[in-house]
């Protein structure tokens, strides 16, 4: 290459005066000169004037340096400094021969008054035109970062130039030639020009090619004065972008150079070499290292550049997925490729080219299930398996058995170096590449607190905390910073020492005390990454949130309680226990490390060494804490035979996956051999708990889909009602309007529709109605965030064909508005964002109270970051949608409340004996698993305890109904969850109808020889006086319970046929109106909680009973025989209800005698047995498929409403008619054809 | 590393692997030549190691790795500290050993790439 081009240059660039850069010493004096001219520039160049170049550069540069993380940030303030910029002093000493060559035409003295004149800025357009036109050729866009970029460099060139210009001026000439001509060897230019650092031209940029782009000048230009560029200005505009251009190489080469050196000096780089050759000859290999080893994000690398394809690595978290992908798609230069990928639920980056793909450690499984040999990877990667949750688990065992069958599929293991053992003896011979952490020096102290009277108070002792701030103050001089970090077990705990730390900085003025827990606020808990005052100290007081997931930097001081407020779910009875216990050992040295990040620290134990050799040493895994129904539904779904027999790297008790089969079978999501119901198969697609999959399935089969996302979403966050709300006697007026005394879950719905209610109407700050209210509003933004969740959900899942509602579009004027609305807040967002971003946010001192703080930020009027996320993702149609979705009308409420109920089942309390006694929160309740709970404070049947009561109106005196009186309105409870801490709470409570909820959704009705005494799941005894009513309305459970199976199954074939869709819509109308008339529907009955003991003389036992030969009156014509009952007598009429299954000694009936009644159908006397009658009522009910006469019948379609399409099945007419019409109508086709 | 070399900068014009001699930064490189194809409007002077721009989203964009040093034909990156170019590339050993050739304010760069690597 080179030499003839080399001589080319050599020939432009001669030049004959050559300047040389002036000392400094000089140069300095000349500004002080000039000060009062340029006083601004001249300062910043009075400092290091490399320091001052680069700072003021990287300010130009903060807006357009925004789209790009923070490490990018860093890498390039780094490199400015190191890299040249114009108006170096070598390089513009030399632009000024330059001139001296090419401005023939002006003299001198008007060449240095237009160097002072001019400015770029004027020429912009022509600048434009040369530079960014639009040809491919071009080296910019206009408008483009990079192109503000440039012109920021200009800006600084030329004021550089300028200022030299003036220097020339007052003294010019002086330091002037340097060498001329050519070295000896090289033949290098000896007249240095910044131009023979540069290795490349632009290519179609000639002077004369310049000149044709810009167009001929118009005469107003003229006129004003204003004068084109010369061909000096020309080229030097060509050099200047010459300059730019190299410059950003050259910064952009420097930011691949220390990406590079960053990647290697992590600690896991030293076993790149180990790792790769273990990975080829190991099938599972485990990688163990501390956070910062680098192992989630080079690993991946590694096996990429190795050539490997097809890697999966697995997240236990949705965010991880997506930041890690970002930053190895940076870290392997593949940014805007497609090489790198994630994919979570609803969103994926992955196409055809992806060749490592980050997702959830849930989606792999799903993938699992179309894909049991996962054939689509050559690699899987499960990084942080030691976080051991449920899915973790349950992926290792996948796993764990995928190796056997595709033995050469590689697996990696990637944890923390925790409880490795675990991990090697479940994958044998596995081996371990151990990765040395990055955690400076920890000094640990242990200062147990002396021995207290515990039982005088139940609230902790905050003094040890306050006196660990005081030897910080002491020991420690002000002026080395570093913050504590307290670890304590819950908000209560938090806020008392809060206060007492307050109250102490209050008069030392040396620290600024935050609390930390998952229930503030995210403003709130932003304010922990804010930096204190010079001299001051911050105090962090927080829960094991700070341990893992929420990551400080600046900590230096660890106080570590110790404890730890741990939720366990108990299998049985949907029990959660908050319980505060010791941490383990693994976790308190988590909590020591976070000292240890930024420097060396020291971590305070406030117990002592003795304690910590008695904790556990791990914490128990997820799967031995939860439920493990989804688990064992979706392992079911997998085709796993048993799944008693599944892998586990830790086996949860037997017990916990009997207990999840035997609640999945009374779920009715797989039957008794434990294969897959068709609800059970819908079930498996959702990842929800099975009471809220239920929910949203029962919605979407009704049409009651919007309310029901709203419920199930509103149900799964944490309550936005304000713990102390109640107590509270102006929120208490302010909530009573959105109380509803049906339960909870609609009281929570009203809170919902009001706050959107404000939303839409915007006539208020909806952050102000909150706080009036006591609501917490970022609840609210959290359920429509899941709502949508949800509803994307169902659509994945194909349970949209389920309910089949296609959402009506916008029109194009509405597009047109709605798309300037969105730019309007996009840009809101975007400026919120950067206000965001401001690097760093100093506390101030004493400002305790959170809710000030707040109310100020209100008070500013500053526009809620959130509340413009959620105009963006909820157009106003959308938010009208969700309004009315949310808006119960009289009859959707009691719907509702049966799809609750189908959620909610098993959870029912009945209510005790002797609550009519009792004051509204001394009330107990029942579950089938805890006796004695109470009504949750906080909840609204606490606040409207009469509802529950019987009114002494409604009880019926019976004989033989003594403490247990029978009468009409009886009500249980269905509850969500039971919570315990110092009492069992019932959280989410909903009064429901006893029998007719019981009858509808048990899973074993046990009755008597007449069906007058009904037991229920063994739990709760019905009686009724009237043994008609009891057959009535167990008549009606079946025939509902079969139209909603019948429902479920048109609805989900796979090849709807047109029939079915007619068919079905006809059946869901009949069955929702049957739903809600049966809720609706009174009968006189007892109901009594059976104990123990009462369960152990319940049955009557296997023997032959006198009914064997009947034919069950629950089958089509001509019946098919009952059969009886292996265990507890009597016989099944349906796989739920054993009749004459119970020991009644009171019964004087037996299933042999015949007994008058009268048919509520059809108005027959009857004159039959007990089974018969059962026969009669069924048939009638089949034979009209029609609630009974009284039922309300729905309106609004024009038509007589009590009449309704009939379609006979035998004539083929299709009818008109009521609904005692059709059962005649009917009945005339029998007498007909058969006489009975 | 001198076994490997073979495989390393070996010129050609669709691509391979970029060594540099002096501080051993490898990277994939795709275009070896003066006008990368994948940016259009440049012309560069001497034949160069390209990679498209990692950190830009526009296409038309280039990255310079390096090129080879045309006193000792050794393959070096345009670091600072590695190579500097005036007229044509010199790598950081020849640029030194022929320090009396530069003009002075090469001279002083040249000591300074001298003082970074102590």
């Amino acid at each position: 290459m080179g030499h003839s081009q080399r001589s080319g240059s050599r020939s432009r660039s001669r030049s004959p005066v050559g300047y040389r850069k002036r000392s400094h010493k000089a140069k300095h004096k000349k500004k002080k000169k000039r000060r009062h001219k340029y006083d601004k520039r001249s300062r910043s160049r009075s400092k290091s004037s490399s320091r001052s170049r680069s700072s003021s550069r990287s300010d130009s540069e903060r807006g357009s340096t925004s789209a790009v993380g923070a490490a990018h940030g860093r890498d390039r303030r780094s490199t400015q400094s190191s890299s040249h910029l114009p108006g170096c002093n070598e390089m513009g000493s030399s632009t000024t021969p330059h001139h001296a060559t090419v401005s023939s035409g002006a003299t001198a003295g008007s060449d240095s008054e237009d160097e002072l004149m001019f400015e770029w800025e004027a020429h912009r357009r022509e600048l434009d035109l040369l530079f960014c036109g639009l040809g491919p050729e071009d080296p910019m866009v206009r408008g483009s970062e990079q192109y503000q970029d440039f012109w920021a460099f200009l800006k600084k060139y030329h004021g550089l130039h300028k200022q030299r210009k003036i220097r020339e001026m007052c003294g010019a000439g002086r330091g002037a030639g340097a060498g001329q001509g050519f070295s000896a060897k090289l033949g290098l230019p000896l007249a240095f020009h910044k131009r023979h650092n540069i290795n490349f031209c632009l290519s179609g940029a000639s002077i004369e090619e310049m000149k044709r782009r810009l167009p001929p000048q118009d005469l107003e230009e003229v006129g004003k004065g204003r004068q084109r560029l010369s061909q000096r200005r020309l080229e030097e505009a060509r050099f200047v972008m010459l300059l730019y251009l190299d410059f950003t190489q050259r910064q952009r080469f420097e930011r691949l150079r220390q990406l590079r050196q960053t990647q290697a000096e992590l600690p896991i780089a030293t076993r790149r070499e180990e790792l790769l050759q273990e990975v080829e000859q190991h099938g599972v290999v485990i990688v163990a290292g501390d956070t910062g080893c680098g192992k989630s994000t080079q690993v991946p690398r590694y096996l990429l550049d190795a050539g490997y394809t097809n890697v999966a690595v697995t997240q236990p978290r949705r965010l991880a997925c997506v930041a890690l992908a970002r930053r190895v798609a940076y870290e392997t230069l593949d940014l805007y490729g497609s090489g790198v990928g994630y994919q979570v639920r609803f969103e994926k980056t992955r196409t055809s080219h992806t060749r490592l793909v980050f997702l959830t450690e849930g989606l792999l499984l799903r993938q699992v299930c179309v894909d049991p040999l996962l054939l689509q990877y050559q690699v899987i990667i499960l990084d942080e398996v030691h976080e051991r949750h449920l899915d973790t688990d349950f992926l290792l065992g996948v796993v764990k058995v995928l190796q056997v069958r595709r033995p050469e599929v590689r697996v990696l293991l990637m944890s923390a170096t925790v409880n490795l053992d675990l991990f090697t003896s479940y994958f044998p011979g596995a081996p371990v590449v151990q990765v040395p952490g990055r955690l400076h020096p920890i000094t640990l102290k242990y200062l147990p607190p002396p021995p207290i009277d515990k039982s005088k108070n139940n609230r902790m002792d905050p003094g040890p905390y306050v006196r660990l701030l005081q030897l910080i103050d002491q020991q420690y001089p002000a002026d080395e910073r570093g913050d504590l970090l307290v670890f304590l077990s819950g908000a209560k705990e938090i806020s008392t020492v809060v206060e007492a730390a307050q109250e102490y900085s209050q008069h030392s003025g040396r620290w600024v005390v935050l609390p930390l827990h998952s229930t503030l606020s995210a403003a709130q808990q932003e304010r922990v990454f804010h930096v204190a005052p010079e001299g001051v100290r911050k105090c962090i007081v927080s829960t094991n949130i700070a341990e893992t997931s929420v990551t400080i930097d600046g900590v230096r001081f660890v106080a570590d309680s110790g404890k730890v407020k741990e939720m366990t779910h108990q299998a049985r009875g949907k029990m959660r226990r908050l319980k505060e216990c010791w941490v383990s050992q693994a976790s308190a040295e988590q909590r020591k490390g976070r000292a240890g990040r930024t420097g060396p620290g020291t971590c305070f134990r406030l117990y002592s060494p003795q304690d910590y050799e008695s904790f556990p040493h791990y914490s128990p895994p997820e799967v031995q804490r939860v439920p493990l129904d989804s688990v064992v539904l979706r392992m079911t779904s997998m085709g796993l035979p048993d799944p008693r027999l599944f892998p586990f790297i830790e086996p949860p008790p037997q017990e916990a996956l009997e207990h999840a089969l035997s609640s999945l079978q009374s779920q009715d999501a797989i039957d008794m051999d434990n294969k897959l119901t068709t609800l059970g198969q819908l079930l498996a697609q959702l990842p929800l708990e099975v009471g809220l999959g239920k929910m949203l399935i029962m919605g979407a089969l009704f049409h009651q889909m919007e309310p029901v996302l709203s419920l199930a979403a509103a149900m799964s966050v944490q309550s936005p009602f304000k713990p102390h709300a109640r107590r509270d006697p102006q929120c208490q007026v302010a909530l009573k309007e959105l109380d509803n005394d049906h339960g909870d879950p609609f009281t929570l719905l009203a809170a919902y529709r009001e706050w959107l209610g404000v939303k839409e109407t915007g006539s208020q700050d909806s952050r102000r109605w909150c706080r009036r209210m006591g609501l917490e509003e970022h609840h609210f933004y959290d359920i429509t965030k899941l709502r949508h969740q949800f509803s994307q959900l169902l659509q994945d899942s194909g349970l949209q064909r389920v309910a089949g509602t296609p959402r009506r579009t916008l029109t194009s004027a509405e597009r047109a508005q709605r798309h300037g609305q969105l730019q309007q807040l996009r840009e809101l967002r975007r400026e919120l964002h950067q206000e965001d971003r401001r690097p760093t946010q100093v506390l101030r001192i004493g400002n305790g109270e959170d809710e000030d703080w707040e109310l100020e930020s209100e008070g500013q009027g500053k526009t809620d970051i959130k509340d413009v996320d959620f105009r963006i993702t909820n157009d106003p149609r959308r938010l009208r949608e969700i309004l009315r979705g949310s808006t119960l009308r009289g009859q959707d409420q009691t719907m509702l409340k049966v799809i609750l109920c189908c959620g909610l089942y098993p959870g029912i309390a009945i209510a005790d004996e002797h609550n009519n006694y009792k004051a509204g929160s001394e009330q107990l309740f029942h579950t089938p698993e805890r006796p004695f709970t109470v009504l949750h404070p906080g909840g609204v049947l606490a606040a409207h305890p009469e509802v529950l009561q019987l009114s002494d109106s409604s009880i019926l005196e019976a004989p033989g109904f003594g403490r247990h009186p029978a009468a009409t309105g009886q009500q249980l409870l269905a509850f969500g969850s039971v919570l315990e801490t110092h009492k069992a709470f019932l959280v989410d409570t909903v009064r429901v109808p006893a029998a007719q909820t019981l009858l509808l959704f048990c899973h074993s009705l046990d009755t008597n020889a007449d069906i007058s005494t009904v037991a229920c799941d063994s739990f709760i005894e019905l009686r009724f006086p009237e043994p008609s009513s009891a057959q009535n309305l167990l008549v009606r459970a079946v025939h509902l319970r079969k139209q909603w199976h019948r429902l479920l199954h048109l609805r989900t074939s796979k090849n709807p046929e047109d029939e079915g869709v007619v068919e079905a819509a006809a059946l869901e109308r009949d069955l929702s109106a049957g739903l809600v008339d049966y809720f609706q529907s009174e009968a006189v009955y007892s109901q009594r909680r059976l104990l123990a003991a009462d369960v152990k003389v319940l049955h009557t036992g296997p023997g032959p009973g006198d009914c064997v030969l009947s034919t069950n009156p629950f089958t089509p014509p001509p019946g098919e025989a009952c059969l009886p009952n292996p265990t507890k007598g009597g016989v099944d009429l349906t796989p739920y209800i054993a009749y004459n299954s119970l020991l009644d000694l009171q019964c004087t009936t037996t299933t042999i005698n015949t007994y008058d009644t009268v048919c509520p159908y059809c108005d027959q006397d009857l004159h039959l047995t007990t089974l018969d009658r059962l026969a009669h009522l069924w048939q009638c009910l089949t034979a009209c498929a029609r609630p009974p006469p009284q039922a309300a019948p729905q309106g609004g379609d024009g038509y007589d409403l009590a009449r309704k399409r009939y379609q006979c099945e035998t004539c083929g007419e299709t009818l008109w008619l009521t609904v005692r019409e059709i059962f005649i109508h009917r009945k005339s086709h029998t007498s007909d054809s058969s006489c009975q | 590393m001198a076994n490997e070399c073979s495989e390393f900068n070996t010129k050609n014009e669709k691509g391979g692997t970029f060594l540099c001699e002096n501080c051993g930064l490898r990277e994939t490189y795709h275009y070896y030549g003066q006008q990368p194809p994948f940016h259009r409007g440049v012309t560069f002077l001497e034949d160069c190691y390209f990679i498209r721009d990692p950190f830009q989203s526009q296409a038309n964009c280039s990255l310079l790795l390096g090129s080879e040093c045309t006193s000792c034909s050794k393959v070096v990156c345009q670091a600072a500290s590695c190579s500097l170019y005036y007229s044509a590339r010199y790598c950081v050993t020849c640029a030194e050993a022929n320090q009396k050739e530069f003009p002075r304010e090469m001279q002083q760069r040249i000591s300074k790439m001298q003082d970074k690597k102590c």
